[in-house]
C-alpha cells in the first residue's frame, strides 16, 4: 500500500531533445508534467535548470505557504531566516552554517505555513556562485561539490550536496526566531550587527516574498506573525568564522528568552 | 477507462475510496484542465473534504488562493476599464470569465487568462484609442490583417497593459461573422444586465450579458471551438449557470431558456450542452425538461448527433497525457476540422489564404532587399 508520504506533488523533469538536436549544441527542456514553461538551456546547465525550475514551480503552486526568498538554517528547532538580494551572500553564509552545526532548511526559499507559521525544510543542494565556490571549498573541507558550470545567466556556479542530517530530518519543521539581513561587505574591518525595528524588517521582507500579493490578507498575517516571533538585525560581514560566532551568540540570546506565541 | 477527474465529476462520492496514486493523477488532470479550483469547490459543495488527504488538500488550497487573487485583480481591472471607457460614452459588456466574476455566477474556482469585453463595431476605434490612453497596447499588424480582423473576425488582436501585463480581448461581435450560426449581437445587448462593483469606495456600474445569454454564449463557444483543452471546465461553467438559472425561474427555467435559444438561433448548442452535462456530470440540476424537449430535427440529425457524441465525449476530458490515446486524437481532429468548416466558408478562406501566401512571398523578397 502507498502511504500519503508517497504522494508526488509535481512531476518535473529535465529532458534532452530527441533527434539531431540531441547532438548539435544540445539543449535541455524543463518540463512540469506536460508543460514546458521556459525556453531550453544548454545541456551542461541541466542541474541549475532543474533547481530553478523546481523553485519556480514551488513559488507558483505552493500557496499554502508564505514563500520568502532567503536561506534558512536551524538549531534546537528554532530557525534563522537570511533574506537577501542576489549577491548579498546568503547562500555562502548558509553553506558555512550548515557545515558547522546548523541544519540546512533551504538556501533559497523559506516555506512558512499559513496555518501555523512553522517553516518546512526543502533539503536540496546549495547553489554557490563565482568566488563563493572557492571560499566554501576552503572553509568547509567536508563539503561535497558538483561540477562547476561556467557561463550561466548568474555566472559560474556549482552545487554543494545537502548535509545528511538535513535530508534525514526533511519532514521536521522549525519555528522562526531570528531574521538577519546579511550583506557581504569587503570594506568592513569587523562584522557590524544592527538591530532592526520589527516594522522596518516587515516592510523590507515584503520585497523578498514570492507570493505576498497572491496571498492577500493571509500573506500579511503570516508575515507579521513571523516577524513578531523573531528578533531582526542588519548584518554586514566579510569574515565567515566571525559571522558564525555572532550567529551562535544571537541564537543563544533569543532561545533563552521565553518563546513568543 | 474513464479519466479519474471525469469519474469525480460524475460521482463525487468516488473520492471516498480513492488511493494516493489516484489522487495524484486527479491533481495532474485537474491542473491540465485548469480545474483545480473548480474541483475544490465541487468537493466542498458535496461535503467531501474530509476524504481529501492533507497533501492533496495543499493543492486545492493553493488553487483557491490563486483564484481569489485573480478575482481581486479582475475586479480591479474591470472597474478601471469601466471608468476609462464610460468617460468617453462607451459602455462595454464584459464576457466569459471576467463576466462570471462580476456577476458572481460560475465564478466558483474559476480562473481566466484574460479579460474579454464587447463593444459595438461603430465604437471600436474610439475604444481602442481610449484604451491606448490608459496604457493598453496591441501588437502591430499589417493593414490587411487589421482590415481582416474587423471585416470577418469577432475580435481584434489581444491588447495588454504595459505595466500590469493583463491581457484584454476586445470583441466587436460574439462569433466570427463568417460563422454559420452567427449570434445576433443586438439581441444580446438589448437585455444586458447591470451589476455594481465597488473599488476604493467608488461604485461602478458594470454590464454583462443576462444570465440566459451567458449560458447560450458559453455553449455557442464550446461547440464552435476547435481546441477543447478547457472544454471540461467550460461545460462545468454552463452547469453552474444552469443551476442558478433554475433557482431563479424554477419550473419555467427550461422553457424560458429554450425560447431564448430559439430567438438567438442557438438551439442546437443548448441541446448539446444539456445533453453532455447530463451524461458527464453529477445531477446538480434536473435537466429532464431539456432532455424531453423535441429539438428541431435537421437532415441526418441522428447520424450527425451520434458522430458528435463519439467525438465530444472523448474530447471533453482532461487534455492530459495519461489518457490521450489514438481515439482521442481522431475525435480532436474531427472537432478541429468541423470548427474551421463552421467558421470559415471556403469562399472566404481561399482568397484569404491566397493573399496571405502572396504577402508572405513578397514580404520575404522585401526582407531580402
Amino acid at each position: 500500500m502507498l502511504s500519503e508520504l508517497d504522494f508526488v506533488d509535481f512531476h518535473v523533469s529535465v529532458d534532452k531533445p530527441k533527434g539531431l538536436r540531441g547532438f548539435i549544441k544540445p539543449q535541455v527542456k524543463f518540463k512540469l508534467d506536460q508543460t514546458s514553461p521556459f525556453k531550453p538551456l544548454p545541456v551542461d546547465q541541466s542541474c541549475a535548470f532543474f533547481e530553478w525550475g523546481l523553485n519556480w514551480t514551488i513559488a507558483q503552486y505552493a500557496m499554502h505557504f508564505l514563500i520568502i526568498h532567503c536561506a534558512v538554517v536551524e538549531k534546537d528547532g528554532r530557525a534563522i531566516i537570511l533574506p537577501g538580494v542576489p549577491g548579498a551572500g546568503k547562500s555562502t553564509l548558509c553553506a558555512a552554517l550548515c557545515h558547522h552545526g546548523w541544519r540546512l532548511l533551504s538556501d533559497e526559499q523559506a516555506l512558512i505555513s499559513i496555518a501555523n507559521g512553522e517553516i518546512s525544510p526543502l533539503a536540496r543542494p546549495i547553489c554557490l556562485k563565482n568566488e563563493s565556490i572557492d571560499i566554501i571549498k576552503d572553509f568547509c573541507p567536508t563539503a561535497q561539490f558538483g561540477a562547476i558550470v561556467k557561463g550561466t545567466s548568474k555566472g559560474d556556479l556549482s552545487h554543494v550536496k545537502a548535509p545528511k542530517d538535513a535530508i534525514t530530518l526533511v519532514n521536521q519543521t522549525a519555528s522562526p526566531c531570528l531574521i538577519i539581513f546579511p550583506q557581504y561587505a569587503p570594506e568592513v574591518t569587523s562584522s557590524i550587527v544592527t538591530p532592526m525595528a520589527r516594522g522596518v524588517a516587515l516592510v523590507e521582507l515584503i520585497a523578498h516574498c514570492f507570493n505576498y500579493t497572491t496571498l492577500g490578507q493571509d500573506g500579511f498575517k503570516a508575515l507579521s506573525r513571523t516577524v513578531a516571533q523573531s528578533q531582526c538585525y542588519g548584518f554586514r560581514y566579510n569574515n565567515l568564522s566571525e559571522a558564525l560566532e555572532i550567529f551562535d551568540k544571537l541564537h543563544r540570546e533569543v532561545t533563552n528568552e521565553p518563546y513568543p506565541k | 477507462m474513464n479519466p479519474i477527474l471525469n469519474n469525480i465529476l460524475k460521482t463525487p462520492s468516488f473520492v471516498e475510496t480513492m488511493s494516493v496514486a489516484q489522487w495524484e493523477m486527479c491533481i495532474r488532470q485537474a491542473t491540465a484542465s485548469n480545474m483545480t479550483g473548480r474541483l475544490s469547490y465541487i468537493l466542498s459543495h458535496h461535503n467531501l473534504q474530509k476524504f481529501v488527504p492533507s497533501r492533496v488538500a495543499n493543492h486545492l488550497v493553493s488553487a483557491e488562493v490563486r483564484t481569489r487573487c485573480q478575482h481581486r485583480e479582475i475586479n480591479f481591472e474591470v472597474t478601471q476599464l469601466v471608468a476609462s471607457l464610460n468617460a468617453v460614452g462607451i459602455l462595454p459588456i464584459f464576457l466569459k470569465g471576467a463576466a462570471y466574476v462580476v456577476a458572481k455566477t460560475a465564478h466558483q474556482g474559476r480562473t481566466c487568462n484574460d479579460i474579454d469585453i464587447l463593444v459595438p463595431l461603430d465604437q471600436l476605434k474610439a475604444t481602442e484609442k481610449e484604451l491606448e490612453n490608459h496604457g493598453w497596447v496591441g501588437e502591430s499588424i499589417s493593414a490587411y490583417d487589421a482590415k481582416y480582423y474587423r471585416q470577418w473576425m469577432h475580435e481584434i488582436p489581444p491588447m495588454f497593459h504595459l505595466e500590469r501585463k493583463t491581457v484584454l480581448d476586445v470583441h466587436h461581435h460574439i462569433l466570427p461573422k463568417t460563422n454559420k450560426s452567427t449570434f445576433n449581437i443586438v439581441n444580446a445587448l438589448d437585455i444586458a444586465t447591470e451589476h455594481y462593483l465597488t473599488y476604493a469606495g467608488v461604485e461602478y456600474r458594470v454590464k454583462t450579458m443576462s444570465l440566459s445569454d451567458m449560458i447560450l454564449h458559453s455553449a455557442c463557444h464550446l461547440f464552435s471551438e476547435g481546441e477543447l483543452e478547457k472544454g471540461l471546465r467550460d461545460l462545468t461553467d454552463i452547469q453552474l449557470m444552469l443551476v442558478e438559472f433554475h433557482q431563479l425561474h424554477q419550473q419555467d427555467s427550461a422553457s424560458l431558456l429554450i425560447a431564448r435559444a430559439k430567438t438567438l438561433n442557438l438551439e442546437h448548442q443548448l441541446d448539446l450542452a444539456t445533453r453532455y452535462i447530463s451524461i458527464l456530470f453529477y445531477d446538480m440540476v434536473n435537466l429532464s425538461d431539456y432532455r424531453v424537449h423535441k429539438w428541431p430535427a435537421r437532415r441526418w440529425s441522428k447520424q450527425r448527433n451520434s458522430m458528435l457524441d463519439w467525438c465530444y465525449l472523448r474530447v471533453i476530458t482532461p487534455h492530459h497525457i495519461s489518457h490521450m490515446d489514438f481515439r482521442h486524437s481522431i475525435a480532436a481532429l474531427v472537432i478541429f476540422v468541423r470548427s474551421h468548416y463552421l467558421k470559415m466558408p471556403l469562399r472566404i478562406l481561399i482568397p484569404h489564404l491566397t493573399l496571405k501566401c502572396w504577402h508572405g512571398i513578397t514580404g520575404t523578397f522585401k526582407a531580402a532587399d
